[in-house]
């Protein structure tokens, strides 16, 4: 590609939110739930994620997650701790025909209403 | 004198399609055949042994899927162009591709003569992408590259810390400075990666490979 082309291209960039396409492994459970869930991060901002999961909940629904910071063959000792509410269901055949996560039923979407990042502690994603 | 043909390994799950591509890059003089693959580990073993000048490489294969093993070659992606096959990718995995080495992505039902005239861009040097995918790779890549350039290295620590999970506290401890330091640090490491929180700076570093 010749400099001028490569000029072109990246003034026709516009400004976007960043969402991050990380494949970050995740446990949660329901308010009030003693049993966690796992599933695995479809895409994450740093409002909200999209996750892959077996089984729907309704919109509205809090939830709490935990995170392994760890993707692509690359780990770090930390963990995203956060509370979320479920915004959205994406039906399956919308949500990327390769499933470089691992194989779920449906992806829910959540918006974050707290986060933080800890060390990652034995026993934990 | 006759130029060398393009040497290219094929890896493919799938026996029939790979059958085709067989077929098609054998008529082809300009390209030559170098090997073949099943899975993923296969690509790989044959990439690192064979260095051909074109890898064509499924994303959903057995063992190793297409992104591991782009992840696994590292600066091999270098010489050997890695053209990605797919029935459909996320583009945000497209973007993650390219940020890998990638060089494009041919769908796999893309006409015989695209297979073709990708292989030879790439070995050309060029890329195989929509405009607007080379679009946002570049960007994002222009903007990680300008961070990495631009962080000082005692920034690069407190992301490191950052991405261990240590407070503000811990890092003023871990480096012998008062957290109103820390504070002015992180105020300037969001600055020049554009992140406002924590969260958006621990997920582009690791995005980005920041701390490569």
């Amino acid at each position: 590609m010749s400099l001028s082309t490569l000029v072109v291209v990246m003034a026709e960039w516009r400004q976007r939110a960043e969402r991050f396409f990380l494949p970050l492994p995740l446990r949660y459970r329901t308010s009030g739930a003693s049993n966690w869930l796992t599933g695995q991060t479809h895409n994450i901002s740093g409002s909200g994620i999209l996750f892959g999961a077996d089984h729907e909940l309704p919109v509205g629904t809090e939830i709490e997650m935990h995170l392994a910071m760890e993707a692509f063959g690359k780990s770090y000792p930390s963990q995203i701790a956060a509370q979320a509410r479920i915004v959205r269901i994406v039906a399956p055949q919308r949500v990327s025909k390769i499933r470089l996560a691992q194989s779920s039923g449906v992806a829910l979407a959540a918006r974050f209403e707290t986060h933080q990042i800890l060390p990652r502690q034995l026993g934990q994603v | 004198m006759a130029e060398r043909p393009i040497t290219v390994i094929i890896a493919d799950g799938q026996p029939v399609f790979r059958s085709g591509l067989r077929n098609l890059l054998q008529a082809d003089d300009k390209v030559k055949l170098a090997g073949e693959a099943r899975d993923g580990e296969q690509a790989l073993a044959l990439a690192r042994q064979l260095k051909p000048d074109a890898l064509l490489l499924d994303v959903q294969m057995p063992k190793l899927n297409g992104m591991q093993v782009l992840e696994q070659l590292g600066p091999l992606t270098e010489a050997t162009k890695i053209l990605l096959m797919a029935d459909a990718i996320d583009r945000q995995q497209l973007i993650r591709a390219l940020h890998l080495g990638a060089r494009g992505l041919i769908p796999k039902n893309a006409e015989p003569h695209v297979f073709q005239k990708a292989i030879r861009c790439v070995h050309n040097g060029e890329l195989w992408v929509e405009r607007d995918v080379l679009t946002e790779w570049a960007c994002g890549s222009h903007r990680a590259s300008r961070t990495k350039a631009r962080l000082t290295a005692r920034e690069r620590e407190i992301v490191e810390q950052i991405l261990a999970g240590s407070s503000n506290r811990d890092i003023a401890a871990k480096f012998a400075i008062s957290e109103h330091t820390v504070k002015r640090h992180l105020t300037n490491i969001f600055d020049k990666l554009g992140c406002s929180t924590r969260l958006e700076l621990s997920l582009f570093a690791m995005q980005h490979d920041l701390l490569r």
